[in-house]
Formats: C-alpha cells, sequence, structure tokens
C-alpha cells in the first residue's frame, strides 16, 4: 500500500515534464496464446520500456493477439483489457494497476483539444447515433457527434436527450448538464434522463454531480439526438480536481423545502448501534423532528406524524420502524435517494397534509457482480447485485437480521433471557432493460418485528409481532426525445399481531391489517425550451381490518370480536408544468384533483340530530351493499411554486400548496405506538386538509460551495385528528365516538447554510409552531376551553449540525450536534379522592414542557482502502452516539410514593454509547 | 407498569435508560368540585361526598377542601325525592335508609352555597348477580415497583349473570388474616408501679384487615360465554421485602364486593385507570382531566370532576388456610425473626429499665430457688400484633372446622 502512495507521489511532481516524453512510435507484434507474462516482456523489448506489475495478477494468463502499426497504448490496451488490467505509461516505464486505473488528466479534456485541433471532423463520416461519454474513456481519439450530419442547419436549435448513469448503469438523479458559455443547462430526473437545448454546432458540455467527477465533451451537434454520460467516482486522478459546486439548482430550481438525500452522501453520518439510518438523517434537515430518540415518528412543519408519506419505490410503508424507533426498517445498502417534499409537493404526489419522503432504491448492477457485508453489536446485513444479461438486466438483493436474541439467551438475569426480541427486512429488486426504449423495474419489500416479553413489561400483551409486505412493478417507456411515461402497480400490506397468554381462559390474539393496491400512471413531455408538462392518473383501493379478537386456545372463553372491514378507493388525477415565461422566472404549477370513496359493505349508525356521539344517541343505522358508496369526498390540491432569479447567485421564491388526506392514524400517545391503527375517512370522519403558504430567499456564496436559504411559512389545517382523554379506539366498532376532529395553525422559519468540500455537511435552524383547536359542541368535545392550544409535538427551537471532515483518502471525521425545545406536556393541577383512592387531575393539555433537548454524536470512518487480496474492500466504523452524555428527559409521569405525588423523569441513552460496525465490500 | 423501558433495553443488551425523580415545582391549581357518590340497591343511608381538588401536595391535612351548606338529594324516575343532610364537613347522608330499585333510574341534584347547580345523568339501577366462587392460585406477577415478577397467590372470582343487563362490574374487596405471634405474652407490665402479673388481654392473635386501593373492572363482553371467569382480584406477593409476605400464614379471607354498573361508569373508571398505570413508559398516554356523568347547570363549560355511580351490589367472602395454595406453597415466614436468642433474660431489678422504653414485652416468668425470678422479655414484634392488627375477633370470623 506505501509503495502504491509513493509512486503516486513521484507521479504528480514529475507529471508535466513525464508527459511530453512518450514516444509516438507505431509497433507489430503477434501473439499467439503466448503467456501474457512473456507478451509483456517482447513489448519490454521492442519498446524500450520497463513495464512495472504484480506477476500474480497474471498467472496463468495468455495473450493472442495480431497488431500492425499500433501505438504503444494500443497494444497494452489490447493485451490488458482482457485481463481488466490498466496501464499508465510515462519516459520512466509502463506502471500497471489492476482496480483502479491512473489518469494524468481526463481523456474527455484531450479530446476536447483534439477536437479543436482538428476542427470539424471530416465530412461524409457516418456516426452511430448514440454514443456513451466515458470520464475513464475507452473511445479516445473518437470525435463526439450528436445528430444526423444530414439535418444540420446552421443557427438552429437543437435537442440532446440522454440518460447519465454511474459506471453500474445505476442512475444518476440530480446531475446538472450545461454549456460552458453557461446558456442553456439542465439537471436529471429520478431516472437520470435529461432533455437539453443547444444551439447546433460545436457545443462544450458539461456534466456535473456532487460525489463524481465531472465530465468535459467537446460535442458537434448537427440535430437532436442522444448522447449519454457515465459518471466515474471510482478513479484515482493525479491532477487535483476541483470540484466546482455549480449546483445552481437550489437556486433556480422553484421548488421549496425539498431535501435531496444521496445515500452516499450520509454515509458518514454518525450512527446509533451501528445503523446507518436514513429517517434518523433526514430528522437533521431543516423542518424535520423527531421527538426523542426512541420516538417512532417525526413531525414535518408542524404536522403531525401520520401525515408522512413513506414511499419505498412508490409503495406506500406504514409503519417505517423497527423495534419501536430506535431503528427504521430500511436497509441503506440497497438504497439509491430519499427525496423529501416539505413545502412544495409534487402534484403527482398525495394522500399525506405534511411531507412526502420518496425512498428509491438502487437500479442492480448489470455489468459487475458485488457483495457487501456489514456487522454491528445488534444486526449483520448482507447485500448483492448479480448481473443477470449483461447490459440488460440485473437482480440485487438485500437482508438484514438482528442476533440480540443470541445476547438474550445468555443474559445471567432470569428475568431477561426469556425474553425475545428479532426483526428482519428483506428486499429484492429486478431491473430490466427491455430495449432503448423501454425498461421494468421490480421491487419485493418485506420485514418483520418480533416480540416476546414478559406481559406487562412493556404493554398489556406478552407477544407482539408486525410485518410490512411491499410488491411494485414499474414500466418505463420512452416515446421520443420528448416523451416518456411511467406507468406502476404495487401492493402494500400491513399487519400486526398480538397475543396475551397470562391467563388461559382469558388468552386471546389480536390482529389489525391493511392493505392497498395501488396504480399510478404519469405521462411526461419535455419543452424544447427548458421544461416539462406532466400529467397522470393515480388509484389506491384499501382493504382495512381494524380489528379481530379471538380466543387462543381451546381452553379460552375470550368471545371472537370482529371490527367491520374499511374498504375505500382514492383516485386522484394530476397534472403540473414547469417553464419559465421570462428567463429570470421560473414557475411550477401543479393540480391535484382527488376523490376518496368508502364503499360498503357497511353499518352505519346514525346519531341524534345535534347530539353527542355516544352509543346513548345512536337512533338507527343503515345498512350498505358490498362496494356501494357509503360516503364520498372530492378536493382539488393546488400546488404552485416560482422562483425569481436575482441574479446567478440570489433568487427568491414563493409557494402555496395545497394537501388533503383520506386515511388517518388513530394514536392516543405523543408518539407512534405500536398498537397504533390507521382508519379511512368515513360518514362521521372528514379527510384533513392543509394549505400552506411559504415564501424563501436563496443564495450561493463562494463559487456556489455554500449554499443557504431562508423559508417562512404559514400552514392552515383542517379536520386534525385528536382523541377524547382516555379514549380507547382499538376494537372500537365507532372510532367516531372518541374521535375529536378541530382546525389547526403551525408557522416558523427555516434557515440553512450547507457546504460542499473536504469539510462539508449542513447547519441548520428551525424555528416553527404548532397549535390545534378543539371547540365541539359539547363539553366533552372542547378541549383547553376550545381555545388554540400547542400541539405536543410543538418544538419552537432546533438546530441542526452535521459535519464531515476527509482527513485523508481513508480517513474521514464526521460529527452530529442536535439542539431542540422539550415537547409540551401535561401537568397535574390538583388531585381529589374518588372512592377512596388518590386521583390526579390534570391541567390544561400541554401547558408545560419537558426540558429542552440537545445531543453530540462523533464518528470516525477508517477505509482500509484495496487491499492486495484482489477487489476486497473493508471499513470500519466508531461512532459515540451522546457523546456528552447528556441526560435528555424523554418523557415525564407522576406517580404517588407514600402519598405524595412525585414527578418522574424518563431518559434513554444517558451516557455515551460507542459502537463498531465492520463492513466488508467485494466489487 | 412504571419502568418498563428499562427492560426494552436490556432487550438489546443495552441498559443505558434511567428514571429520576424530579421536584415538582411551579404547579398551578384548579379548583373544581368534585362529587363521590354512589346509590347501591342495599337498605342503608347512602353517602355523597362534596369536595374541591386539592392543590398537588398541600400540607393542608384535610386534603380536600370540603363543599359544606349544599342541598343534595336523589330524584328516582318514579318522581321521588330522597333528600340529604349534611353530617360532617362535605359528608352528606340521605335522610332515610333506602334500597334503590332494579329497572328505576336516578339522578343526583346538587345545589351549592353560591346557587350553582349540578346535576348527574340519569342512570339505571341493575342488579348484581351472586358472585360465583373465589379461588386461589400460586402463581408469578409482575411487580412494577420491583421491575420483575414475584411468586404470589393471585385470589380470582368466577361470576355468572343473571341477565343482559349485566355487563358491566366493578370490584372491591377486603382482606382479613389471622396474625398469631412467636411468642405469646404471659404477664403484663404496669410501668407506674414497675410490678407485672397475669395478663387478661390477648396479645398475641390478632385479626388484620386492609382494603383495595385500585380500580378492579370485568365485563362479560370479552367473554364467549358472557360469564366473567378469572376476574383477578387481589394479588399477595410473597418473598423477601414484600410488606405482604406473611398474609397468607395462617387463617386467610377476603370478601370481594361486586358492582353491577352501567356502560358510562365503566367507561369513567377505565379512563381514570388508564391515566393512572398507562404512563411511564416509551407510549405515554395523552394526559387530561376524567369528566364523569355530572354537569353544571348553571355554567355549561363548567369541569365538573368524580362521578355519582348508581350499582347494584352483592358480596362474597371465603376463607383460605395455608393448605389451599397447593403443595408448592411455603408457609412463609412470621414478617419479624424472631428466634430463641431474641428472648432476653433479666432479672427483676432490671425489668423496668427495658419495659419503660415499651418495646418489649413480658412472656414468661420462671421462679428458681432462692427467692430469685428470671424475666423473659421478647420484643414488640415477637410477641404483641396489637400495635399494627387487632386483637378482637371480627364478627365474620370463622375458625377452621376443627
Amino acid at each position: 500500500m506505501k509503495k502504491v502512495l509513493l509512486l503516486l507521489l513521484v507521479f504528480i511532481s514529475t507529471l508535466e515534464i513525464l508527459k511530453a516524453q512518450v514516444p509516438d512510435q507505431k509497433y507489430n507484434f503477434k501473439f499467439d496464446s503466448l503467456l501474457t507474462v512473456n507478451a509483456l516482456k517482447q513489448i519490454e523489448d521492442k519498446s524500450g520500456f520497463q513495464i512495472y506489475y504484480k506477476t500474480n495478477w497474471l498467472e496463468g494468463k495468455y495473450t493472442t493477439a495480431d497488431l500492425q502499426n499500433a501505438s504503444i497504448e494500443q497494444v497494452l490496451s489490447v493485451v490488458l483489457t482482457p485481463l481488466e488490467l490498466f496501464s499508465f505509461i510515462d519516459a520512466s516505464g509502463i506502471y500497471i494497476t489492476s482496480d483502479k486505473k491512473i489518469v494524468s488528466k481526463f481523456p474527455l479534456i484531450e479530446e476536447a483539444i483534439k477536437a479543436d485541433e482538428q476542427g470539424v471532423p471530416p465530412a461524409g463520416l457516418m456516426f452511430k447515433n448514440d454514443y456513451v461519454i466515458k470520464s475513464d474513456s475507452l473511445y479516445r481519439g473518437r470525435v463526439i457527434t450528436v445528430g444526423k450530419q444530414a439535418n444540420f442547419k446552421e443557427n438552429t436549435k437543437s435537442l440532446i436527450s440522454g440518460k447519465v448513469t454511474d459506471i453500474y448503469n445505476n442512475p444518476i438523479k440530480d446531475a446538472i448538464i450545461y454549456t460552458k458559455d453557461m446558456n442553456s443547462s439542465t439537471t436529471s430526473d429520478d431516472s437520470g434522463n435529461f432533455l437539453l437545448s443547444v444551439s447546433s454546432g460545436k457545443v462544450s458540455l458539461r456534466v456535473q454531480r456532487m460525489g463524481y467527477i465531472p465530465v468535459n465533451a467537446s460535442v458537434v451537434v448537427y440535430s437532436d439526438g442522444q448522447l449519454d454520460f457515465v459518471m466515474s467516482d471510482d478513479i484515482i486522478t493525479l491532477n487535483e480536481v476541483s470540484v466546482l459546486g455549480g449546483m445552481r439548482r437550489n437556486v433556480s430550481d422553484p421548488m421549496m423545502g425539498v431535501n435531496k438525500m444521496n445515500i452516499e452522501d450520509v454515509k458518514n453520518v454518525p450512527v446509533i448501534l451501528g445503523e446507518k439510518d436514513i429517517i434518523n438523517v433526514a430528522t437533521t434537515y431543516p423542518g424535520i423532528q423527531k421527538s426523542g430518540e426512541a420516538a417512532a415518528g417525526f413531525n414535518v412543519r408542524g404536522g403531525k406524524s401520520d401525515q408522512n408519506l413513506i414511499l419505498y419505490d412508490g409503495n406506500t410503508v406504514y409503519n417505517i420502524n423497527h423495534f419501536f424507533g430506535f431503528f427504521s426498517a430500511f436497509n441503506s445498502d440497497l438504497l439509491q435517494s430519499l427525496d423529501i417534499y416539505t413545502s412544495s409537493i409534487p402534484a403527482e404526489f398525495g394522500g399525506r397534509l405534511s411531507s412526502i419522503f420518496d425512498i428509491n432504491t438502487k437500479t442492480p448492477s448489470m455489468k459487475d457482480f458485488n457483495f457487501e457485508l456489514g456487522v454491528s453489536p445488534i444486526t449483520a446485513k448482507l447485500k448483492t447485485e448479480i448481473p443477470i444479461i449483461e447490459n440488460k438486466a440485473g437482480l440485487m438483493l438485500g437482508f438484514r437480521a438482528t442476533y440480540s436474541n443470541w445476547i438474550l439467551k445468555r443474559l445471567q438475569n432470569v428475568q431477561f433471557n426469556q425474553n425475545r426480541v428479532s426483526f428482519s427486512d428483506f428486499s429484492a429488486v429486478y431491473a430490466h432493460q427491455l430495449d432503448k426504449d423501454n425498461s421494468v423495474k421490480l421491487s419485493l419489500y418485506n420485514s418483520n418485528d418480533y416480540f416476546n416479553i414478559a406481559t406487562d413489561t412493556l404493554l398489556n400483551f406478552s407477544d407482539f409481532r408486525y410485518q410490512n409486505n411491499l410488491a411494485s412493478v414499474k414500466w418505463n417507456h420512452t416515446f421520443d426525445e420528448y416523451n416518456e411515461s411511467e406507468f406502476r402497480v404495487g401492493y402494500t400490506g400491513y399487519n400486526y399481531q398480538l397475543q396475551n397468554a397470562e391467563s388461559d381462559v382469558n388468552a386471546f390474539e389480536q390482529t389489525y391489517g391493511l392493505q392497498e393496491l395501488n396504480t399510478k400512471f404519469t405521462f411526461s413531455h419535455y419543452y424544447k425550451s427548458n421544461g416539462n408538462f406532466k400529467f397522470g392518473l393515480e388509484s389506491k383501493l384499501y382493504n382495512i381490518n381494524p380489528g379481530t379478537k379471538t380466543a387462543l386456545n381451546d381452553s379460552s372463553e375470550v368471545s371472537a370480536v370482529n371490527i367491520q372491514s374499511d374498504k375505500g378507493i382514492e383516485s386522484a388525477l394530476f397534472a403540473s408544468s414547469t417553464y419559465s415565461p421570462v428567463k429570470s422566472l421560473k414557475l411550477d404549477l401543479g393540480l391535484r384533483f382527488s376523490n376518496f370513496m368508502m364503499l360498503g359493505a357497511r353499518n352505519v349508525p346514525i346519531y341524534l340530530d345535534d347530539a353527542l356521539y355516544n352509543s346513548d344517541n345512536i337512533i338507527d343505522s343503515i345498512s350498505y351493499g358490498p362496494n356501494e358508496i357509503v360516503k364520498d369526498y372530492w378536493e382539488l390540491d393546488y400546488r404552485l411554486s416560482l422562483s425569481y432569479l436575482l441574479n446567478k447567485k440570489n433568487s427568491f421564491k414563493a409557494s402555496f400548496n395545497k394537501t388533503t388526506q383520506y386515511i388517518h392514524s388513530l394514536s392516543n400517545s405523543a408518539s407512534l405506538s405500536p398498537t397504533d391503527i390507521w382508519v379511512l375517512s368515513n360518514t362521521y370522519i372528514k379527510p384533513q386538509i392543509s394549505n400552506q403558504f411559504a415564501i424563501g430567499f436563496y443564495k450561493n456564496l463562494d463559487d456556489n460551495k455554500y449554499e443557504t436559504s431562508i423559508d417562512l411559512y404559514y400552514k392552515f389545517m383542517q379536520n386534525l385528528i385528536d382523541f377524547k382523554t382516555g379514549s380507547n379506539f382499538i376494537l372500537n366498532e365507532n372510532v367516531e365516538q372518541v374521535v375529536l376532529q378541530g382546525p389547526g395553525r403551525s408557522y416558523g422559519a427555516e434557515f440553512s447554510i450547507k457546504k460542499s468540500g473536504d469539510l462539508n455537511g449542513w447547519f441548520n435552524y428551525t424555528y416553527s409552531r404548532a397549535f390545534i383547536k378543539l371547540d365541539g359542541d359539547f363539553v366533552e368535545e372542547t378541549i383547553n376551553q376550545g381555545q388554540y392550544f400547542r400541539t405536543n409535538y410543538d418544538q419552537p427551537h432546533a438546530v441542526n449540525l452535521v459535519a464531515n471532515y476527509k482527513l485523508t483518502q481513508r480517513v474521514s471525521l464526521s460529527m452530529n450536534g442536535s439542539y431542540k425545545t422539550g415537547r409540551p406536556i401535561t401537568y397535574p393541577t390538583g388531585e381529589y379522592t374518588y372512592r377512596g383512592k388518590k386521583v390526579i387531575h390534570y391541567g390544561n393539555r400541554n401547558a408545560f414542557r419537558i426540558p429542552d433537548y440537545f445531543r453530540i454524536d462523533f464518528g470516525i470512518n477508517l477505509e482500509e482502502g484495496h487491499k492486495l487480496t484482489k477487489n476486497l474492500h473493508s471499513s470500519w466504523s466508531l461512532s459515540i452516539y451522546n457523546l456528552l452524555g447528556r441526560d435528555n428527559i424523554y418523557s415525564v409521569y407522576f406517580d404517588y410514593q407514600n402519598n405524595e405525588l412525585q414527578g418522574y423523569e424518563l431518559s434513554v441513552f444517558n451516557r455515551p454509547i460507542p459502537t463498531l460496525t465492520f463492513n466488508l465490500r467485494f466489487l | 407498569m412504571k419502568i418498563k423501558l428499562l427492560s426494552l433495553l436490556i432487550l438489546v443488551g443495552v441498559s443505558f435508560s434511567c428514571i429520576n425523580e424530579f421536584e415538582l415545582t411551579g404547579l398551578t391549581y384548579d379548583k373544581l368540585l368534585v362529587v363521590d357518590g354512589i346509590l347501591t340497591d342495599e337498605l342503608k343511608q347512602h353517602h355523597v361526598r362534596l369536595t374541591y381538588t386539592s392543590p398537588i401536595n398541600s400540607d393542608d391535612e384535610n386534603s380536600s377542601p370540603p363543599v359544606s351548606g349544599a342541598q343534595v338529594s336523589i330524584l328516582d324516575s318514579d318522581g321521588n325525592i330522597y333528600s340529604y343532610i349534611e353530617t360532617s364537613n362535605g359528608n352528606y347522608v340521605s335522610e332515610i335508609a333506602f334500597r334503590a330499585m332494579p329497572g328505576k333510574s336516578y339522578t343526583l341534584q346538587i345545589s351549592t352555597i353560591d346557587g350553582n347547580e349540578y346535576i348527574s345523568t340519569e342512570t339505571e339501577l341493575i342488579s348484581s348477580p351472586s358472585i360465583g366462587s373465589i379461588y386461589p392460585e400460586l402463581t408469578f406477577k409482575l411487580l412494577t415497583d420491583l421491575n420483575r415478577t414475584a411468586p404470589g397467590v393471585q385470589f380470582y372470582i368466577d361470576s355468572k349473570p343473571e341477565n343482559e343487563e349485566q355487563i358491566y362490574f366493578r370490584y372491591e374487596w377486603s382482606e382479613t388474616f389471622k396474625v398469631i405471634t412467636p411468642f405469646k405474652s404471659q404477664f403484663d407490665y404496669n410501668p407506674q408501679t414497675g410490678d407485672y402479673f397475669l395478663r387478661e388481654n390477648k396479645i398475641d392473635v390478632c385479626y388484620q384487615t386492609n382494603y383495595s386501593d385500585e380500580i378492579i373492572l370485568g365485563n362479560t363482553n370479552s367473554n364467549a360465554n358472557n360469564q366473567l371467569t378469572e376476574v383477578p382480584v387481589n394479588f399477595v406477593a410473597l418473598g423477601p421485602n414484600r410488606n405482604t409476605s406473611d398474609y397468607l400464614r395462617n387463617r386467610y379471607s377476603i370478601e370481594v364486593t361486586q358492582y353491577a354498573i352501567s356502560a358510562d361508569d365503566y367507561n369513567y373508571y377505565q379512563r381514570i385507570k388508564k391515566l393512572d398505570e398507562d404512563t411511564g413508559t416509551l407510549f405515554d398516554q395523552q394526559l387530561g382531566s376524567v369528566r364523569g356523568n355530572i354537569k353544571s347547570l348553571s355554567d355549561e363549560e363548567e369541569l365538573v370532576l368524580g362521578n355519582f355511580e348508581v350499582a347494584g351490589v352483592s358480596r362474597k367472602r371465603a376463607f383460605f388456610d395455608p393448605e389451599d395454595y397447593g403443595e408448592n406453597f411455603e408457609v412463609p415466614d412470621f414478617r419479624y425473626f424472631c428466634g430463641i436468642d431474641e428472648i432476653m433474660t433479666v432479672s427483676n431489678d432490671s425489668l423496668s429499665y427495658y419495659m419503660d422504653q415499651g418495646f418489649y414485652r413480658i412472656i414468661s416468668v420462671v421462679s428458681i430457688p432462692i427467692n430469685d425470678e428470671e424475666i423473659r422479655l421478647s420484643s414488640r414484634g415477637c410477641s404483641d400484633c396489637t400495635w399494627y392488627a387487632d386483637s378482637e375477633k371480627p364478627e365474620f370470623w370463622i375458625d377452621e372446622a376443627e
């Protein structure tokens, strides 16, 4: 390893001199099944170059070739390429490398220089219509053209369409493609596709994306045509690469409150218990808050935790947690990106009030087999990518499981070694490029959680399990350069079962189940001038079993309970367009027209007019037949965003978004709880509606190295869901009797700085407030005298800092700091005796707060680099969660101790928790 | 129930959670009317107690400020009015003894001295079926104050409703058990004179009584046969460090009172119970006030706490002896260690030195020749149960058939 480094240093210092000394001689060679070692000897002899290599690379390798009048590069290429070896030539000799290619300059730059020297390419040559430009190009010396030469007209505009991928053929989204004169630019979409309008003729293009080496290309554009780019992140460059953080996208894009997480970018953020967790990283973004370490849900811009739509390859995930929220249920090794929309929500998404979390898996490699193995104190995980048909089809499998049962069995304490807890998740992705215009992606996902704990330790049951099952097929079709479509069909299942076997005669099992069948069609049209128009249709069929209770065994006398099932269809038509009427103004306009129908069979109770919804006031009931419409709702959502570019570095943005939610989670705990149930809007439970206004100022500094922004927002909400105190909605046939609905409002400001470079990361401060008003017609339906009061997730001040520092190529340091105002809680305001028992009276809801939250995490990542044993890479990461060991209060409760009411503070991780994780990668 | 989180984290091999007490400061006080009333089908003078809420941990001895001078009455569905009179501060008793009748509905009416009027919702009396059986089982139960399971005897009841109105039940129990001290004090002592004499009263056999302080509920809805089966009433924990450990050492009696209550009352108790118990977990309940069935006629917004319960009552008492708990039951030790070396022998002239402090009792007196006496003393705990139990045999007590 040291030798290699030394070698590189030598290269760097002598490069420019050496460059000029490579002779331009031609050679003739004929190898007939000759040992490659011997072939290289012959080359050494003829050329006079000394060749350096490791003999074990060439053991048992033979070369057959017949070369006439070839340059030394061509000769080496023919000999080494089949062996997947690379060469680097300078006056001191020829260096052969195995898995890394040594490049002195970007080949494309040289290409561009060559093209400049040669001027317009020789006429009459027929070029293939589509070329691939690679940063480690194998097409040296070729001239890149787009379109047909015959169609060339001067002073016209041509449209380049194409796709940006990485070397494993994964699409790279949000890559910026622009002409060097900055006259036109665009970004690649989720599938890596882009469309760029340029002046016909000779064009200098540049492609950039954080984490990848920029690609420069001199291109001759004859007419409309296709041009794909492959970007490399795995190359040793001898010249310094200055990444011009030209991500002006954040300034120019009219969308607000958008956070695009590249999973690779966040892999160094410190982790808890060894799990790289995208949801935890997301909670360091402005406006996204988690109320405590174990809290299962998170709140976005003053929204309740069930108002976030989590999509995994387009399928809704209803429970994103493993182990009650300590881990998220996603194995980040398989993930490509997470896009979070908190303010401007594209019209193609809907169904939740606060945010969309769009998680996409990687496209499996269709070229090279690879696997990754990770071991942490709690889990072991495995990921592998298997090419099925080269460049056509690939499969990716991922599996993660805990082995904590193994730990538990070894615990000496009798009480705990009988407890069982396990979770696992499995994911499979199959991608097939059918032809140039059609591709299919199949995605399967399953997660399982199981606990068996002493009854009453945690909840009133001893045995609890839940599962997520997702399946989807997506078909992408490209009509031509301007038009493409996507069609997907998916299934989501979420179920839980709990058992109580404390007493044989009262032993029971209780279940909940939700099934969602969904389909979505999107058609996208790209304008010749930059911009696009999208429209489509989405539909979801829900089938919910709100609860059953059955006897667990023969001796049990528990009576069966079956709550009538919820069935409903949520459909939406959507259309959106991005365009700029004038150069400095960009608009993103969307409409989403949605409909929800609750379907039979169903019995709906009718309550006395102007009376409280309770069992005594039921006067009748209406029975609806199967698939008969019980109740329907229509809503038109507006999604309007604009950006006004003050100059290249500054912009002003504004947006107005309306969202509607027809499915609600019923939870009467502060955070999500495992027994929460999702129910559909019905005759009595109205859809939740939110209107959000936002304005923002975006500014990039220091050559786009810093991205800063300030967002202000105000939200009006209707029909937010809450509960009567102490109510029970599990196995409750008429939940409307315990549900309260009322208006809400939230507002806030978000200030954010992001920095790129060796020291990179982000800092943000969020001010956010969230209020709700529950003022029913009856005292029973009124909370806090019917006045607006703060919700239990109202945490005004939040500060996050995430910093990564790349110390060397192999060692990086990271830290994460987070501060939040404590969440509101309800305090006792009096006590009384009733039936001989002391009872606490709690006053106004959420009048007090728990102490503020503050935590710092620290992490070190150590890459072992490429080992001599071919292709195996290992890395270690050490993270320390809660470095300062601060006692952050999670919740507060009250209890009598010797007849005196005592307050108790409960904290979860009140000391530093170090975790060591080992990862092994085979590429 | 309170320390659930600790176990949760040990599940992952990490025990990092922690619970700390903190001082309750800055509390505000809501002064609200509390109604604690119950009307049953027993022929007696019924009680209603009216108080205000008291500030949290107020030092005031009389922690619930009484509401005096109110007019309290009960109206039945036939239009009869039963008036109550205030016997002591805040305690109201019906003028006459009467019983509520099954099928009839009752409403509590209150008007306070400051002119506010309150009324309960009309509640029908449901008679209570007789309790089928009370039976013990030696088992383990998670004790929340210990955060681990402990052995003990769980007493269950079975009950079979007689009509379909009888769905919701509330239970109270009282336990009485015999305490027999290891040593028997034969002599009494007069501190004034310093003399001892043969004891006239018995202080080595007593009867201790405790009452339930938990809300115990049962319903027939969840049972396929619409019965109440294995409703857990009282759990007597055994083992060291439990103050209940010697309750089952001698004969033990438990009386269970079953109240047949309305759905609304059941709901009310469930809410109170939930707020009391389901806290201190990761998934805490939203805390808040629990409203009963009393409302103000003068001010609709006024929050009135407490409840007026109308219930049919049935009772059953059962007796158990240590052999009734099964062959695995080990008769627990007496609550104090009383080995033979706890007996102290003193001479007559130093008797007052020990006896005047009140911590000793004279067990026996041994006369030795040469005109002297040895007096054997034992600690109060080993020979006198009257300081924590009652030496008088309760009326209901039935000794074992001999």
